[in-house]
């Protein structure tokens, strides 16, 4: 067994807890960079770090101005450090691999949820990388989801301003064979892999809203 | 060739071959460092290979595509600021006699005996000569400090650095990379001098060294470049084309390092700084002189340096994954620090002036980690000596074999 992450061999002593467990892709060395939070007072609610000045996290407010909010956040990583190694090498040189190494720091009960929606890539983005990052660490945890939206939008997100993508229209929309009634009542799991702003996964929870589920609550892989 | 993902020429339907398990871009054919999932996208099971992923995935639903590059020869002046001695001068004949030849060659040097310089005047001929000339290393840091040497001496030459990841157009004509990213050419450069040999992880991959002789063209000098070779490296040469500098640039002996009877692991245990290394340290620095510090591991390197940080206010720790890596190396060389904590990261390429040099727990170094961290003291003409403190536990067959491989260039003779 190697290690997905720095595919060196993972030595395993043999005892009374690992004889009963199944043998994990990932070695205790890099497990523990992995799980590096960088230090400082964070956002209650979205978990960004927060300078010393500030009172209310910047992104939440401007958020609750604008758009609903989800009951509430998760988020598995820090997005930083040896963390944005991780997902760079999972998204863009296409190491699928690290579906698993991600799946391993998913802490969430989501037997709690009639159902989890992973966010959607564009077209162009399947093209290119071949699969649904959010959707394959799911699978890899053996989570059941629902591919419920489809996103049309192209452009890295970060090139564009952060007005430009509140004014222009929302770039979710339901999947074609998606029967409109199914969310009604619902408790719902938004999960993505990367939490910046927050600016996309509240426009997918825009549409969602619209079918009146009972809850929406938000998983993110990764906090930036 | 070289293997480039948008280019127009097939050279193999597909990267990966899923049912032999073999990679045709680095011949890598372990199973176990292949990666196997269902995908939705391409409707069937993707197989890719997981040694050769970071220089872009090689996989079994994509084909490998390969460009052409004609030669192209180029007058490739370089300048050197000082004249080579008499033993350097002999080596680099040396290596023009196996250009001349298409042979190989291992040159076994001492560290600081200046090799890089050594192959200046071959890189130049074989430009002249439009053919393809490559100078790796498996270690990136290495490659970096030899890119500078060499921009620096070639000014008016295109030399192409080549990152992971980097998406430039280049030339194929005068590259230095790592070891890894060779896994690109087929059949292609005329000319590869490998830095570095001996260093993690090429002797413990021999699918690095295939990756060298894929790259070399039908006629081709392969240098080998280490100050420790082993067998297979002067198998691969034949023992008629190993070529030894035993003496430094500077014309100085080596420092031999002496070894101090003290294992540290209860000291450490216990939260306290051994008396030993502290009198050493301290001794250092009263002389205005700066120390590295190897350490086998992070883990004991992240117990100790607080207990150092403590006593020494002027010193830091650095390891691989550390993002500060170069800033900290930077404060060492301006005087900033003076007692830098490290792990066997900065055994190779780095010169500091004025610098001793103590290995805590000597007894878990290898020969080659040794005599490379011993060749890091004196390398400068107007500081050529420094001391160097072997901390061990007990006596090992590498530590032994390390002041014999020094002794023995300091006579004047290789220990092979």
């Amino acid at each position: 067994m190697i290690c997905l992450y720095c595919h060196r061999k993972v030595k395993e002593e043999a005892d009374i807890i690992t004889m009963f467990k199944p043998a994990e892709p990932l070695c205790r060395e890099c497990r523990r960079k992995l799980s590096v939070w960088r230090e400082g007072r964070r956002c209650g609610f979205c978990h960004r770090l927060m300078e010393e000045s500030w009172q209310v996290c910047p992104d939440c407010s401007f958020l609750s101005e604008n758009y609903r909010r989800p009951g509430k956040i998760m988020c598995m990583m820090d997005y930083s450090g040896e963390v944005k190694m991780l997902f760079h090498r999972y998204k863009f040189t296409k190491d699928a691999a690290l579906m698993e190494v991600i799946s391993m720091f998913l802490k969430c009960s989501f037997g709690e949820y009639d159902m989890s929606i992973p966010i959607p890539v564009s077209p162009a983005r399947m093209e290119e990388r071949g699969y649904n990052q959010t959707s394959m660490v799911l699978g890899a945890a053996k989570v059941p989801y629902r591919d419920v939206l489809v996103t049309d939008k192209a452009g890295r997100q970060s090139e564009l301003g952060k007005s430009a993508r509140m004014n222009g229209p929302n770039p979710f929309d339901f999947k074609a064979d998606f029967d409109s009634g199914t969310l009604s009542g619902k408790q719902i799991l938004v999960v993505d892999d990367i939490y910046t702003t927050g600016i996309t996964v509240h426009q997918a929870l825009e549409r969602l809203y619209t079918e009146n589920p009972a809850a929406v609550d938000v998983l993110t892989f990764s906090k930036a | 060739m070289i293997i480039k993902h948008m280019a127009e020429e097939i050279y193999k339907p597909r990267g990966v071959d899923p049912d032999k398990y073999v990679c045709h871009r680095c011949s890598n054919s372990s199973k176990r460092y292949f990666y196997k999932y269902y995908s939705e996208f391409h409707g069937t099971d993707v197989v890719y290979c997981l040694k050769c992923v970071n220089i872009g995935r090689s996989d079994s639903v994509t084909p490998l595509r390969v460009v052409r590059a004609s030669p192209k020869p180029e007058p490739c002046r370089y300048h050197l600021g000082f004249e080579l001695s008499p033993a350097q001068k002999s080596a680099s004949d040396k290596i023009i006699e196996a250009l001349e030849a298409n042979k190989n060659l291992l040159l076994y040097a001492v560290t600081g005996a200046g090799k890089t310089e050594i192959t200046f005047e071959a890189i130049s001929l074989a430009r002249q000569r439009g053919l393809n000339v490559a100078f790796v290393s498996p270690r990136i840091d290495v490659i970096k400090e030899v890119y500078l040497r060499l921009t620096d001496a070639f000014r008016e030459v295109d030399i192409e650095l080549l990152y992971s990841g980097v998406k430039v157009e280049f030339e194929h004509r005068f590259t230095v990379c790592t070891v890894h990213q060779l896994y690109n050419y087929i059949d292609h450069f005329d000319l590869i001098i490998v830095d570095e040999t001996d260093a993690f992880p090429m002797p413990a991959d021999s699918q690095l060294m295939n990756a060298v002789t894929r790259a070399a063209s039908g006629k081709s000098t392969i240098v080998l470049m280490t100050a420790t070779p082993d067998r297979k490296m002067i198998d691969f040469v034949g023992h008629e084309n190993v070529v030894s500098l035993t003496r430094r640039y500077h014309g100085h002996d080596l420092a031999i390092p002496k070894v101090v009877w003290q294992s540290v692991t209860k000291d450490i245990r216990r939260q306290r700084l051994p008396k030993k290394l502290e009198r050493l340290i301290d001794d250092i620095i009263r002389a205005d002189r700066r120390v590295l510090v190897f350490l086998p591991e992070i883990s004991l390197m992240e117990k100790l340096y607080p207990l150092v940080a403590e006593k020494f206010p002027d010193s830091d720790s650095v390891y691989s994954g550390d993002e500060e890596r170069a800033a900290k190396v930077e404060d060492m060389r301006n005087d900033r620090t003076k007692v830098l904590l490290t792990t066997t990261i900065l055994e190779r390429g780095v010169t500091f002036k004025g610098l001793d040099v103590i290995v805590v727990n000597a007894e878990m170094f290898n020969t080659d980690s040794l005599v490379q961290i011993c060749g890091r003291v004196g390398r400068k003409t107007d500081d050529p000596t420094g001391n160097i403190w072997l901390m061990a536990g007990h006596n090992t067959g590498h530590i032994r074999q390390t002041i014999r491989i020094i002794k023995n260039f300091n006579a004047g003779k290789t220990t092979i």
